[in-house]
């Protein structure tokens, strides 16, 4: 397994955790639930602004895994 | 207007590659932009090994870019402000963003792959061989240059939507939370399709420019599977992250809990049996 055994365990950890995430929404316990929508690019701007403090904070990590090499 | 801008200057950048091409001095300011047989001969030429550039280390080819990109983006953005309607940073953000992440979409596919590697410009009058050029790995890790900005755009979605989502519900919009929860899962899903396709077409130039190369070929070939399947796994580890927050902020913070400790409970277990299925083999 090696290398493959490490990371298909972080893929299927993530993909257990998808499923059990989705059965929230899948038996609309709450507000939200999937369904049919129309793609608005306005909404998705405003999401994408309000996600930009989260951004900065994820750009971080890769930033600095780059300059470690060098 | 604003995509009109982008194409602009994405022909404006080409025609800036193609002004600083065309005799061997020319040529040799973007010496570090050909395949390692090029660099080499080039550096082993009698004449031109002379006034070969030296090799940069790689924090300061990025600090080199990071100013020039803020000196040309801040210009730009100043000159044309009005012209452009840019209100405020969130928007300007925006827009540079989508203008930095298409130009470095058309320098690979336009100008990299298609006229560098095909044209006469860029070859050194001594190795006029077009086979020589056909290399295309430099180009392909200069572009993974931009990437972790678009991870970060992938990531932005999740947590813009999960405001968005709690701006709505508080104001006893239902149906508009619903909008924007379903837009920011699609957009992160299409994202994630997107991340697993690029991630698993080029994980050896990524690892390479990573720093892999280095240590030697079974850590190159090594870190390289593993990127590969890693990516293989983005739909489920960005949707994961999208759904929790989402979870939790419609009312359901122990099962958005539970969801994340059941995917590294099942990590830390299949981990566990790959651990102990080497030692037995």
């Amino acid at each position: 397994m090696g290398v493959i055994g490490a990371v298909a365990a972080s893929g299927f950890g993530q993909t257990l955790s998808v499923a059990v995430l989705l059965m929230h929404f899948l038996r609309r316990k709450g507000t939200l639930h999937i369904g049919a929508f129309k793609l608005e690019i306005l909404l998705a701007q405003k999401i994408c602004r309000r996600g930009v403090p989260e951004a900065m904070t994820q750009l971080t990590m890769p930033v600095t895994a780059l300059c470690f090499p060098a | 207007m604003r995509i009109l801008a982008v194409i602009g200057f994405c022909f404006f950048y080409w025609g800036v590659c193609a002004v600083c091409t065309g005799t061997d001095r020319k040529n040799l300011a973007g010496l570090r932009s050909y395949p390692d047989a090029v660099q080499r001969a080039v550096r082993e030429h009698p004449v031109l090994g002379k006034i070969a550039p030296e090799e940069k280390p790689l924090p300061s080819i990025l600090l080199g870019n990071l100013i020039l990109f803020s000196v040309v983006f801040s210009a730009l953005g100043l000159a044309l402000k009005a012209r452009l309607g840019l209100a405020g940073f969130a928007d300007a953000f925006a827009f540079f963003l989508l203008l930095g992440e298409g130009l470095g979409v058309f320098d690979l596919l336009v100008i990299d792959l298609l006229w560098w590697r095909n044209g006469k410009r860029v070859r050194f009058s001594f190795l006029p061989e077009k086979a020589a050029y056909q290399d295309a790995a430099k180009h392909v890790a200069s572009f993974w240059r931009g990437v972790p900005l678009f991870a970060a755009v992938a990531a932005m979605f999740p947590m813009g939507g999960a405001t968005v989502v709690a701006i709505r519900m508080g104001r006893g919009d239902k149906e508009g939370a619903n909008h924007a929860f379903m837009t920011a899962l699609s957009i992160t899903f299409a994202l994630s399709v997107l991340l697993t396709i690029a991630g698993m077409a080029f994980a050896r130039p990524i690892v390479d420019w990573s720093g892999a190369k280095g240590p030697g070929d079974e850590m190159r070939e090594m870190s390289a599977r593993y990127l590969f399947y890693y990516c293989a796994f983005s739909v489920p580890m960005l949707m994961s992250t999208c759904l929790s927050v989402l979870e939790r902020n419609d009312g359901s913070p122990v099962l958005s809990f539970a969801g994340m400790c059941v995917g590294a409970r099942a990590n830390i277990f299949w981990i566990g049996c790959s651990f102990f299925r080497c030692i037995w083999a």
